[in-house]
């Protein structure tokens, strides 16, 4: 990011394929021998502009804010790093920040993507890159040999907190259905419980709420099922649907039974009277 | 089995489950309120090998099916491949004009949630 070769910096935050619109506040850029640098103040808002669109990095930036970049006075900086451009940050995973990706584009026009401890093809190494929250700032370090480059990003962040979310999160329900008789069920350590209750006693299975189950415990239970007692009932309906929305799972047997009876007093013998059955199907 | 899930920012599932059972009892005649034959209780069968089991009616009988419901509702909070175990749907109390139950049998109903990206 020289004078002579500036390239418009313009971040957006991918995640999950998909943005949240951010406002880029200014970029800074250090040398080791230059520790202020230059700051270049911009109010460049990116990304897309709701949920469903992923973060165009061909889009044009807008002409006035071309304009108002307007870098002042650089400090020595490694050769190599002169040029670069923050082109996006990626934070897979908001919970961990520290996850968080930096693409550069160099003036050979080459992307160099930057994480934590990866050397890139461009021989650079990164040291670190710490996030904070609220607005979103970065520290990049960057290594090459003996030179030393530091990155500073800031970023405030125009979304709501919820809108980190992606839209389309959707969630799978696996259900299974177990009938075995009491005898398997104390043999698998599950005691009787009272009716109507949810809470049962499987030691190390569950943690301190004792009806949810860690995660793999529930095919532990199954296969301690499958060995001790001879299961009935198993089925493993699964649905997926969206954050509130309602989804219903059903196990139905069809039980034909007389619904409507029609006597017909014309059919009658020895063996009694008869009736004619019309059957429905119920569940 | 009901279940309607609220995904959190921390990713946590917050689920109102609602699992029912319904459960063919026999069947009853409308005359006398007895038992008119059909599966009958036996704890060493299970609901579908005593569906199978042949059956009579009198013939001067006029039945009807009887059903049990029993229904649960309840809230969880799960992470994504958590689990939540329900015990205790099977029957205990007398349904008239119904011996106690098919008795001796335990429905387990586990439900695990996963977050997917389509």
């Amino acid at each position: 990011m020289t004078g002579s070769g500036l390239t418009l910096p313009s971040i957006g935050i991918a995640q999950s394929k998909h943005s949240i619109r951010i406002r880029l506040t200014r970029i800074g850029l250090y040398s080791p021998t230059s520790l202020l640098g230059a700051w270049l103040p911009a109010s460049l808002i990116l990304a897309a502009t709701g949920f469903g669109f992923g973060f165009d990095e061909k889009k044009p930036a807008p002409a006035a804010a071309l304009e108002s970049i307007k870098p002042s006075s650089i400090g020595e900086k490694p050769s190599w790093v002169r040029g670069w451009s923050a082109v996006r940050v990626e934070i897979p995973d908001q919970a961990k920040l520290m996850d968080a990706h930096v693409t550069f584009k160099t003036p050979a026009e080459r992307l160099v993507r930057l994480a934590r401890g990866i050397t890139s093809n461009e021989g650079v190494s990164i040291d670190t890159i710490q996030w904070s929250n609220e607005p979103l700032e970065a520290q990049v370090i960057a290594r090459k040999e003996s030179e030393v480059a530091k990155f500073d990003v800031e970023a405030a962040l125009v979304s709501s907190s919820d809108t980190l979310k992606p839209k389309s999160s959707q969630i799978e329900f696996e259900s299974k259905f177990i009938e075995l008789s009491d005898a398997d069920a104390r043999a698998l350590r599950i005691p009787s419980p009272a009716p109507n209750t949810v809470r049962v006693d499987l030691g190390t299975l569950a943690p301190e709420s004792a009806n949810v189950l860690y995660e793999g415990a529930a095919e532990k239970l199954f296969d301690g099922v499958a060995f001790t007692a001879p299961v009935s009932t198993m089925s493993a309906p699964r649905v997926t649907t969206r954050s509130r929305q309602r989804a219903v799972i059903e196990i139905i047997r069809e039980l034909r039974y007389a619904s409507e009876y029609k006597p017909n007093p014309d059919t009658t013998g020895p063996s009694g009277s008869h009736r004619s059955l019309r059957s429905a199907i119920s569940a | 089995m009901e279940a309607e899930p609220v995904l959190d920012e921390n990713d946590v599932i917050q689920i109102k489950i609602v699992p029912q059972v319904v459960e063919f009892q026999g069947y009853v005649d409308i005359n006398t309120r007895i038992p008119a034959g059909g599966p009958q209780p036996d704890s060493s069968k299970s609901l579908s090998e005593r569906m199978v089991t042949p059956f009579t009616f009198d013939a001067k009988a006029r039945v009807l099916p009887v059903f049990s419901v029993r229904k649960v509702n309840a809230s969880v909070s799960l992470r994504s491949g958590q689990s939540v175990l329900f015990i205790g749907l099977r029957e205990t109390e007398k349904l008239a004009p119904f011996k106690p139950s098919y008795g001796g049998r335990t429905l387990i109903v586990v439900m695990t949630a996963r977050i997917v990206q389509p």
